[in-house]
C-alpha cells in the first residue's frame, strides 16, 4: 500500500494584546483559517520586565513576569475558547517572552505562516497610532503577508 | 470584516477587495495574492490608482530663489499614463478572474490615502490590499508612506504584500 506525503498544514499566527480590539483580530482571523483551510497560532509577547529597569513594584521582578505570564496564558486560551471552534478551525496559543515586533516575526518565520493577524492599534490614544507601534516594526520587516484590524 | 455567510456560495452578495497600485514594480507585488484571495472570496476587485495632483504651495514660488514653474507636473498626461497601467494589470487579472469581476479606476486627489480609504468605505469592501512599498518607499528599510496613511486611515482591514528583496 502506497501513502502520500501529507501535506503540512498552512498556518495564521493570530497576534493579540489581549485588548478588547483581541476579538476582532480573532474573529478575522477565525474567518481566514477556514477560507484558507489554515490553522491558527493565537500569539502573545509578554514584555520580558527584566530589561524595564528602574520600574517600582511591591513584588519582585520575577514575581511579576510570572504573574504577567500566568495571566497573559489564561487569556489567550479563555479567547481561543471564545473565538476557535475546535471542529472547525484548529488552533493553539503560544505565550511569548520578548520584544513583540522581534518575537512575532520569528513566530511566523518558525510556523512558516501565510499570513499574520494583527490589530493596527488597541485604542484612539494618539501614542497608540500605527506609526511607531509594534504593527509598523513588524509591515516594516515582515516576510509573510499581514492583515492588519482596525478597532471597531 | 465579518463574513455573515459563507462567501463562496452562490447567491451571496459579492464582496468587493479594494486593491490599490501605483503602477511601480513593487505595488504590483500584491496583484497574484489579492487574485487568489478573490477567487477564495468569490469576491470583485476593485484596481485603483490614486493620481496625486497636490498643488505645490504659492508661497514657495515667493520663497524660493527660483522658480518652480519647472515643477508643474501635466497631471492629466499622469492620469492617461495611470489608465494604461492600471488596464494592463486588469488584463493580468482577468486571467484568473472573470472579465466583470474586475474594476479598473483611476482618480486624482491631493491626497491619495485619503482617496483610497474612502473609495473602500463607499464601495464597502471587505478590505484593501497592497505592496509594503509602492514607488515612494525606501525598498527594504520601511514602509511605504502611503501604506502606512491608508493603514492609519483606514476603518477596514488592509492586507500588506511584502515586496520580494
Amino acid at each position: 500500500m502506497s501513502t502520500t506525503p501529507s501535506t503540512p498544514p498552512r498556518r495564521i499566527v493570530a497576534a493579540v494584546d489581549l485588548t478588547a480590539a483581541s476579538h476582532r483580530v480573532c474573529h478575522v482571523a477565525a474567518e481566514y483559517a477556514r477560507l484558507l483551510d489554515a490553522e491558527i497560532v493565537l500569539a502573545n509577547v509578554v514584555h520580558e520586565l527584566a530589561s524595564l529597569l528602574g520600574v517600582y513594584t511591591a513584588y519582585t521582578v520575577n514575581e511579576l513576569q510570572e504573574s504577567l505570564e500566568r495571566e497573559g496564558g489564561e487569556k489567550l486560551r479563555s479567547l481561543a475558547r471564545e473565538h476557535f471552534d475546535p471542529a472547525h478551525v484548529p488552533h493553539r496559543v503560544v505565550l511569548l517572552v520578548g520584544t513583540p515586533w522581534a518575537e512575532l516575526l520569528d513566530l511566523t518565520m518558525q510556523e512558516d505562516a501565510v499570513l499574520l493577524v494583527m490589530g493596527t492599534h488597541s485604542g484612539s490614544k494618539p501614542e497608540h497610532t500605527f506609526a511607531g507601534s509594534c504593527a509598523r516594526r513588524v509591515v516594516d520587516n515582515a516576510r509573510c503577508n499581514v492583515l492588519l484590524v482596525p478597532p471597531e | 470584516m465579518t463574513f455573515a455567510s459563507d462567501p463562496s456560495e452562490p447567491g451571496t452578495a459579492r464582496r468587493v477587495i479594494v486593491l490599490t497600485t501605483d503602477g511601480s514594480a513593487d505595488s504590483l507585488a500584491a496583484v497574484g495574492p489579492t487574485a487568489e484571495l478573490a477567487k477564495k472570496l468569490n469576491a470583485r476587485v476593485l484596481l485603483l490608482t490614486v493620481v496625486c495632483d497636490a498643488p505645490l504651495p504659492e508661497s514657495a514660488n515667493a520663497s524660493l530663489p527660483f522658480s518652480t514653474n519647472a515643477w508643474n507636473r501635466d497631471v492629466e498626461a499622469e492620469v492617461a499614463t495611470a489608465r494604461q497601467a492600471l488596464h494592463r494589470v486588469a488584463e493580468g487579472m482577468r486571467e484568473h478572474l472573470a472579465a466583470e469581476d474586475v474594476e479598473e479606476v483611476v482618480l486624482r486627489g491631493e491626497c491619495p490615502d485619503a482617496v483610497i480609504a474612502s473609495v473602500a468605505a463607499v464601495r464597502d469592501a471587505e478590505f484593501i490590499a497592497m505592496a509594503s512599498h509602492g514607488r515612494t518607499g525606501l525598498r527594504r528599510l520601511l514602509i511605504g508612506s502611503v501604506t502606512e496613511q491608508v493603514i492609519r486611515r483606514s476603518n477596514i482591514p488592509v492586507i500588506v504584500f511584502p515586496v520580494a528583496a
